[in-house]
């Protein structure tokens, strides 16, 4: 390049010939040539000095090109810092009823490129007009009158206080897009779709999960994930579900002035999820509040001695191994001693009592001596089928694992037939009661949609049908009214509700508190083919003014008729009636 | 010849020079118009976005909950009764009549009480109010099936299930009794 000006006049074919001819002249004539040959040498001086001049010219341009195209861009190179800290796109979530449970909405953020302000105090000053907390926060002036390239200076910013600051044009100050997750529910259903961080990151609940199936996380590590176009993420939420459950806990638990309320609604086939709720519970939008202890998601991360409606599982069980039947008669007149301990009865009936009448009256001897027929053994592998000796698999990254006793000895098998000594989630007494009403197989819970194929090829079995069969008649026969059952306040009318209550004491520094209760009902209806599975679950109720003491069969399984009583008709359970028509309510 | 080449190929040049100028800015007007597009598409799809958002807002059942407890009066609204839930095998079927002229005597109010002449009519529940609410047969008219005339087309919530079920030609052939329709 350097030498094309030198070459250019060279090359030209006009002065090409001429130069030769010169030569060819100076060589001729010798005397003649001495002026010319000065000329000729001046010129030629003339010409090397201007090309040489265009050279130094043509070399500097080149440099500035070759420093341009490397110096790297700072504007540039700041938006892009920004832009890897952008709240990423994600997916709505939507109920099963495509009912959208969260989305992201676009906001607008502000931030500053300190390099590129010319005056900090005038912009801050011109900002305040807009966002008046700003004139005040000092960090924000350290900030600004910082080196560095890109700053956060407010996410989350107004579609009016956007318009605002871009009518001030200040330099070096610029929006970019964000998108903010919104639940429309607000703390309908917080515990299952959990929340997101600052970034759209998913911290809890299925937003969590999503992340990690995904793989959002390792879009974003690669600087990915602004995408929009994800298909959203169905669960098997059921939002109507959803909030009658919650209502009604919520009322439950300001009735009862309980600590804690849980609820789950299961399908018995398929175990999904179609409500769960945990209160006190948080709501998503606000998401200071997810991590607060008492928010805690007691449905699946909280593990209980859940009581008598374990013997649900006791009664399944060992009427399953054939050595137990309905009509076997259990002593139950005198509590049943190990050594210095002594299992006793809350309503003691102090006479023989069938296996009927033992689930009815909810007996603790009778449980017991039935568990130790059947043998720890058999009690061991049942438990072990339906889960309760490890965690349960499904979506939520809480879920915590069971305590159990590690050694097999009479005691703890007594003890376990009426749910004390061993501690599970409330989530898997709903699953493990599904497998006992539904036929006898068992799943792990699931908060996506689950068809009836694929459920079918994921259950295993842990009962017999007629063992299922059995307990069907006994759960329905509990919630019958007027059988003496402990369950008839559950009771709908038409939807055939059955279920097991369960008054546990709690266990407060190494005895268990007379006072404080446990309470929990595990149900299901329509009792002649299952559909659906309903637990509620009080934590220290107090007994309301003028009622009986504070028992399960008095607020947790009212608590499951109301719920049934309004779940139903949306589920498409129809109503039927054994005998003659009851009464119509009267509008 | 070779200058009228150079000529030539200059205009040939120049031409050229036009038509790429021409369609460099063409091509970045469309490019331009693309982007607005987008943008558009983008704010659309932003505006929808937030739309569904409100729209779920709004759906909220806590919000309906709300909302129907404070109208609960004025509307006459009530939970939903198990018992007020019947299949279309729970409804009678319209009941052949003896005769035409018979009818009108026999019961004054409407057909439910025709469908089940042997039972006593249970009017506690919410079809058999409904079923008072309608207009009473006016007159002895012959009727041809029977049966409850259609009500007025301003008549509150009509009962029109169990007049589908009947087929319209079961229209009364004198002597012959009609079996009496039970399901």
């Amino acid at each position: 390049m350097t030498d094309e000006p030198i070459l250019t006049p060279n090359d030209d074919p006009s002065t090409a010939p001429e130069a030769p001819a010169a030569v060819a002249t100076s060589t001729a004539e010798p005397a003649e040539s001495a002026p010319v040959e000065r000329q000729t040498a001046a010129s030629r001086k003339r010409i090397v000095l201007a090309g040489l001049g265009f050279a130094a010219l043509y070399a500097a341009m080149a440099v500035r090109l070759v420093s341009l195209g490397s110096a790297s861009d700072e504007h540039t190179e700041a938006l892009a810092s920004g832009r890897t800290q952008v709240s990423t796109a994600r997916p709505d979530i939507v109920d099963r009823n495509g009912q959208v449970m969260a989305t992201d909405i676009r906001s607008s953020s502000l931030y500053a490129e300190p390099k590129r302000i010319l005056d900090v105090d005038e912009a801050i000053e011109a900002l305040s007009t807009v966002l008046p907390d700003l004139r005040r926060d000092e960090t924000v002036r350290r900030k600004l009158a910082s080196k560095s390239g890109f700053v956060w200076l407010k996410r989350e910013l107004t579609p009016e206080q956007k318009r605002k600051i871009f009518r001030l044009g200040l330099p070096g100050i610029g929006f970019m897009e964000e998108n903010r997750r919104f639940y429309p529910g607000g703390a309908l259903a917080g515990h299952v779709i959990g929340t997101v961080d600052v970034d759209n990151r998913g911290i809890l609940g299925i937003e969590k999960a999503i992340d990690r199936e995904m793989g959002l996380d390792d879009l974003r590590a690669a600087g990915f994930g602004g995408d929009r176009d994800m298909a959203p993420k169905k669960l098997s939420l059921d939002i109507r579900v959803q909030h009658v459950l919650r209502d009604e806990m919520m009322d439950a638990l300001n009735r009862f002035h309980a600590v804690a309320a849980i609820g789950i609604v299961l399908d018995a086939h398929t175990s999904e999820v179609l409500g769960m709720v945990s209160l006190p519970d948080f709501d998503p939008n606000n998401r200071e509040q997810a991590f607060e202890k008492s928010h805690l998601n007691r449905a699946t991360a909280g593990v209980y001695e859940m009581g008598s409606v374990f013997k649900t599982f006791n009664s399944a069980f060992t009427l399953d191994t054939d050595k137990v039947k309905l009509s076997d008669v259990y002593d139950a007149s005198s509590p049943l001693v190990f050594g210095s301990q002594k299992i006793s009865d809350f309503h003691a009936k102090g006479r023989p009592l069938n296996v009927s009448e033992i689930f009815l009256y909810s007996s603790n001897i009778g449980s017991a001596r039935m568990a130790l027929k059947a043998g720890s053994e058999a009690q061991k592998q049942f438990f072990e089928r339906v889960g309760f000796h490890r965690k349960l698999e499904s979506e939520l990254p809480d879920m915590a694992a069971p305590l159990y006793p590690k050694r097999l000895s009479e005691v703890s098998t007594a003890t376990q037939s009426f749910g004390h000594g061993i501690s599970v989630t409330p989530m898997h007494t709903a699953v493990a009661g599904a497998a006992v009403v539904n036929g006898g197989t068992f799943l792990d819970p699931t908060f996506y949609p689950r068809s009836a194929e694929e459920a079918a090829k994921l259950a295993a079995r842990v009962l017999r049908p007629e063992t299922s069969d059995k307990m069907r008649h006994l759960f329905r026969l509990n919630a019958t009214p007027g059988s003496g059952g402990s369950g008839s306040k559950a009771d709908v009318a038409g939807y055939r509700v059955g279920g097991k209550t369960g008054t546990a004491e709690k266990l407060e520094n190494g005895h268990y508190a007379g006072n404080k209760r446990f309470n929990s009902f595990l149900a299901a209806f329509p009792m002649d083919d299952p559909r659906y599975v309903v637990l509620a679950v009080l934590d220290e109720p107090k007994a309301e003014v003028g009622e009986g003491p504070a028992t399960a069969g008095l607020n947790t399984a009212a608590a499951v008729g109301n719920i049934v009583r309004r779940i139903a008709p949306l589920l498409g359970v129809m109503p039927k009636y054994d005998g003659p028509k009851g009464a119509v309510a009267s509008n | 010849m070779l200058r009228t080449l150079n000529f030539l190929l200059i205009g040939l040049m120049l031409i050229g020079a036009g038509v790429v100028y021409d369609l460099k800015y063409e091509a970045e007007r469309a490019s331009a118009k693309v982007a607005k597009i987008n943008r558009k598409i983008e704010t659309e799809r932003d505006a929808i976005a937030t739309l569904k958002a409100e729209w779920s807002l709004l759906n909220q059942p806590k919000r309906l909950q709300e909302l129907v407890t404070r109208y609960r009066s004025y509307l006459e609204l009530d939970p939903l009764d198990p018992t007020q839930i019947a299949t279309l095998d729970d409804i009678p079927f319209k009941p052949a009549v003896p005769s035409a002229g018979a009818l009108p005597q026999t019961t004054p109010k409407g057909s439910v009480k025709l469908a089940q002449p042997d039972k006593p009519v249970d009017h506690g529940g919410s079809i058999g109010k409904m079923v008072d609410r309608l207009p009473a047969v006016k007159g002895g008219g012959p009727a041809t099936t029977g049966s409850v005339p259609k009500p007025a087309s301003g008549a509150p919530l009509s009962i029109v299930p169990p007049m589908q079920l009947v087929p319209r030609t079961v229209a009364p052939k004198a002597v012959e009794p009609q079996p009496k329709v039970t399901r």
